[in-house]
């Protein structure tokens, strides 16, 4: 987090080789984030573009009070969001989600049958709906809070939460159903 | 098997899960932007450096060459230099008015450089 503080500190005083940097670390995550909300290669390209100037733009107006990467992903979801309003397009994350409908630990246990499944689980979380998997991916691969990723996506707290146990609800019945599969291509 | 192993194996999994590969065209194009940028800022600014100063003399030029600014003038040197006070009252006065000019040139100077400064950014 540090050295993304000093990498920011050198683009605002004007170092490319900086925001370079920042860009290889972080512009795969931003490209992803775009293409699930915009869901368009060109759209997400020109978003990931928009990001990353903004940064160059904005980097001495960063405050610290929160880690780079959630400012990045914050300005990276605000900006795909723009853009689909502009097309007058609604796609991601916003709809109302009550708490109620939380799956118990007993289905997530019930639904992984995890032994050397990460291929699986990765073919299974690209089958998961848009807003899902960019939860899952924040929550499990980029190690963000729930309050982290609340904020980038600008819902309360508790959406995240339902989000992230759908997701994984989802993904032990997709991985249940593939694990099926799997055995059946195995007896053939 | 446990929620926390299953926990675990997820989060190990997507740690590694690939994410698509952006266009390279996205680097060369954000570089290429702030490049087009930074050239624009140093044109305007040097258009600023020379322009400011040019401009000054200009705006001197053209008012010392209207007739009613030349009258103007002629008064203002005529009450302030031959007439330097010789009491006390009369040199206070006399030095306020050169300090209130001094501070109308700087503040002036101030406006335009912040002026510079906004378009610049």
């Amino acid at each position: 987090m540090g050295e993304d503080i000093e990498i920011l500190d050198q683009i605002a005083s004007g170092r490319t080789y900086a925001l370079e940097r920042l860009m290889t670390k972080y512009q795969s995550f931003v490209y992803y984030l775009a293409l699930q909300i915009v869901g368009d290669n060109q759209d997400a390209e020109e978003v990931t573009q928009e990001v990353f100037w903004r940064v160059y733009r904005f980097a001495k107006k960063f405050r610290g009070d929160a880690k780079v990467k959630t400012w990045l992903y914050t300005i990276a979801v605000n900006e795909a969001r723009n853009r689909l309003r502009r097309k007058g397009v609604s796609r991601f994350a916003h709809e109302d989600i009550s708490e109620t409908e939380l799956p118990t630990d007993q289905d997530l246990e019930e639904g992984y049958l995890l032994e050397e499944r990460s291929a699986e689980i990765q073919s299974a979380i690209a089958k998961l709906n848009p807003t899902q998997q960019a939860v899952i991916l924040m929550y499990y691969r980029e190690e963000l809070s729930y309050q982290e990723i609340a904020d980038i996506m600008d819902v309360p707290i508790g959406t995240i939460k339902t989000h992230l146990f759908r997701g994984k609800k989802s993904l032990a019945k997709i991985l249940g159903e593939q694990s099926v599969q799997m055995k059946e291509v195995a007896v053939q | 098997m446990k929620v926390n192993d299953s926990e675990d194996i997820l989060r190990a999994s997507v740690g590694h899960y690939e994410l698509p590969q952006p266009p390279p065209t996205i680097k060369t194009n954000v570089m290429t932007r702030i490049e087009g940028d930074q050239r624009r800022r140093q044109l305007l600014h040097r258009l600023f450096q020379l322009g400011v100063p040019f401009g000054f003399i200009a705006v001197i030029l053209l008012m010392s060459a209207w007739k009613p600014m030349q009258q103007t003038a002629a008064i203002f040197c005529e009450w302030i230099i031959p007439s330097i006070p010789t009491d006390l009252y009369g040199l206070i006065w006399y030095s306020m008015l050169w300090v209130g000019l001094g501070l109308g040139l700087f503040i002036i100077a101030l406006l335009v450089m912040s002026g510079i400064r906004f378009i610049e950014e």
